[in-house]
């Protein structure tokens, strides 16, 4: 299970915006608040500060996302200037640092695992949807990669309705239906056990974050969640432990 | 769908009940929506008029004191969307979980006449106030009566315009509906039964059905006042303001009122996945939700959005039978 915790974001920059559809709306906690180009395809632009290991985004339509990663550290300098001996620029970049790319379109979500940066990296995400079609997305999340252990199976999934359902009426106003997770994970004790219920529960309570759920690797779930009540965990010997917690996506 | 627009330093914030994506993004900052009523002031006519709720926002939209906004409702465009009320929003409480602010209706500049006769119909009479040195409106009469009754009538002093022809309006057993994004006012009549809407169970939810007490008279002001009988084993009689000196035109009026309050009234509940009926609109059914079906034909003379349930109310006089 891995979470992207904090965040090192720095500036956010979106090639295209449709009206009011401001590329600052992917920095609040809702997925269904958007951003939309004005097109079919455009470029959210991320300069980081800090750790970085992971990036995510929720809610978007979009068909293909291409990511590169450049390091805006470099530059060029001019033809008159040069480099005494013994110094030189590092290479350019490179597409190499990302480790992982998953992506769900169903669900709307990408996301990236790097070769952590601690130093600050340009991230540019060109996304594309159907041809007259307005790409969109409504949440993105970047920062440190914190990985928290194995899901253990059985792994809960069922469905939160938000609907207006009279059942003496019978009617029903049909509004959003998120996805809920109840899960344990097998954690190490002195890092993952308390990286997740200090650096990340204890750190944001339920604030809705961006999380792998994922178990040894054969089945993983991308979600934009928050904690439904706090987690619970137990330690089965001096080395590792168990956490429990359930997760409800947002809106 | 609720879209609810809030006027702040010249700018627009755009919030619903719930995270819109349309031209512009309807974020969802509306907690709940407490019932914005309108309705017409008398059950027999007059004007239409709002009652505004409150409203509750999520904390996280920090708002002034005051806040000018429009209550609009659509299907699915905002292109589409119909203003229900424009007014000001005032705030009533922050507190760690909500901030609640309520609704108030602008008001209209008073506009006071003296000592006016009028001896005309009463379409002529809307106009006259309507005219741009008085209440400043443009006129809709297309759902007025053929054959508008006449006005025989001298006002008194300092008397309030909109007041009076509101009040003369519902002695003709019509209403008065005033759009201010138009500045226009219609005049219907609700005596005409032809209903516009005809609805099956499918487009309403369980609903109630009323009948009010019976009156032993309905009696006009005036020297002298005439009057129409009830019913004799009732306790109360009905009065009202009569704006003709004639017999027969106020016994004409008296007796419509008289059929109004013995007719049937029913509350009607809707869902929110179609277009809400407008005041004055005629709607039909029967009602098979009931073990005996009741057959109903009313004049819409109230609407109750309920945003929260994503339901209407629709409160209605008419033939109700079963």
């Amino acid at each position: 299970m891995k979470v992207i915790a904090g965040s090192s974001r720095h500036i956010l920059t979106a090639d295209s915006t449709d009206g009011n559809y401001a590329v600052d709306r992917l920095l609040d906690l809702h997925p269904s608040r958007l951003w939309r180009a004005a097109g079919n395809e455009a470029t959210l632009s991320v300069r980081t500060s800090g750790k970085t290991g992971g990036l995510a985004i929720f809610g978007t339509n979009a068909l293909v996302a291409i990511v590169t990663v450049t390091d805006p550290n470099l530059c060029e300098f001019g033809g008159d200037l040069e480099w005494a001996a013994g110094l030189e620029w590092a290479a350019g970049s490179a597409d190499s640092v990302i480790k992982k790319q998953l992506v769900d379109y169903e669900s709307g979500a990408l996301w990236i695992e790097f070769t952590e940066f601690r130093s600050s990296v340009g991230i540019d995400i060109t996304l594309t949807t159907a041809a007259g079609g307005k790409v969109q997305a409504g949440v993105i999340r970047v920062g440190e990669m914190m990985s928290l252990g194995n899901l253990l199976y059985d792994i809960g999934e069922g469905l939160h309705d938000h609907s207006i359902n009279d059942e003496d009426a019978d009617y029903y106003y049909k509004l959003d239906i998120v996805r809920t997770f109840a899960l344990q994970a097998k954690t190490r004790t002195k890092d993952q056990f308390y990286n997740f219920m200090s650096k990340v529960i204890r750190a944001n309570g339920a604030v809705p974050m961006a999380w792998q759920l994922v178990d040894d690797g054969s089945m993983d779930w991308i979600v934009f969640a928050k904690v439904t009540q706090m987690p619970q965990g137990s330690h089965e010997n001096e080395r590792h432990g168990r956490i429990s917690a359930n997760l409800r996506e947002v809106l | 769908m609720l879209l609810l627009e809030l006027h702040v330093g010249g700018e627009i914030i755009r919030c619903s009940n719930q995270d819109l994506s349309l031209t512009n993004p309807w974020d969802h900052y509306v907690k709940r929506f407490f019932s914005l009523r309108v309705g017409i002031s008398q059950p027999w006519g007059g004007l239409a008029v709002p009652d505004f709720g409150e409203v509750e926002f999520s904390p996280d939209l920090v708002l002034p004191v005051a806040v000018p906004c429009r209550v609009l409702f659509t299907l699915s465009t905002e292109e589409d969307a119909q203003l229900l009320v424009e007014g000001t929003l005032h705030r009533s409480s922050i507190s760690r979980k909500r901030n609640i602010y309520h609704l108030y209706a602008p008001e209209r500049a008073a506009v006071t006449i003296s000592n006016q006769a009028f001896n005309t119909s009463l379409v002529s009479v809307i106009s006259w106030a309507c005219d741009a040195a008085r209440l400043n409106l443009s006129v809709d009469s297309s759902l007025a009566r053929v054959g508008s009754p006449t006005v025989l009538y001298t006002t008194g002093t300092d008397i309030d315009l909109l007041g009076l022809i509101e009040d003369m309006a519902a002695f003709y057993h019509h209403f008065i509906r005033i759009d201010e994004q138009t500045s226009t006012l219609h005049l219907i009549d609700m005596l005409a039964a032809t209903a516009t809407r005809s609805i099956d169970r499918y487009d309403h939810l369980p609903s109630a059905y009323s009948w009010g007490d019976p009156v032993k008279r309905v009696i006009s002001s005036g020297d002298p006042a005439y009057s129409i009988t009830g019913v004799a084993y009732a306790h109360n009689e009905q009065s009202v303001n009569s704006y003709t000196s004639s017999q027969a035109g106020t016994e004409t009026a008296l007796g419509d009122i008289l059929s109004c309050i013995q007719s049937g009234r029913c509350e009607l509940r809707m869902g929110m996945d179609q277009l809400p009926p407008v005041l004055g609109e005629g709607i039909d059914w029967i009602d098979t939700r009931i073990e005996h079906p009741v057959s109903a034909t009313i004049k819409v003379h109230t609407m109750l959005y309920n945003f929260d349930e994503r339901t209407f109310v629709v409160e209605g006089w008419g033939e109700v039978t079963q």
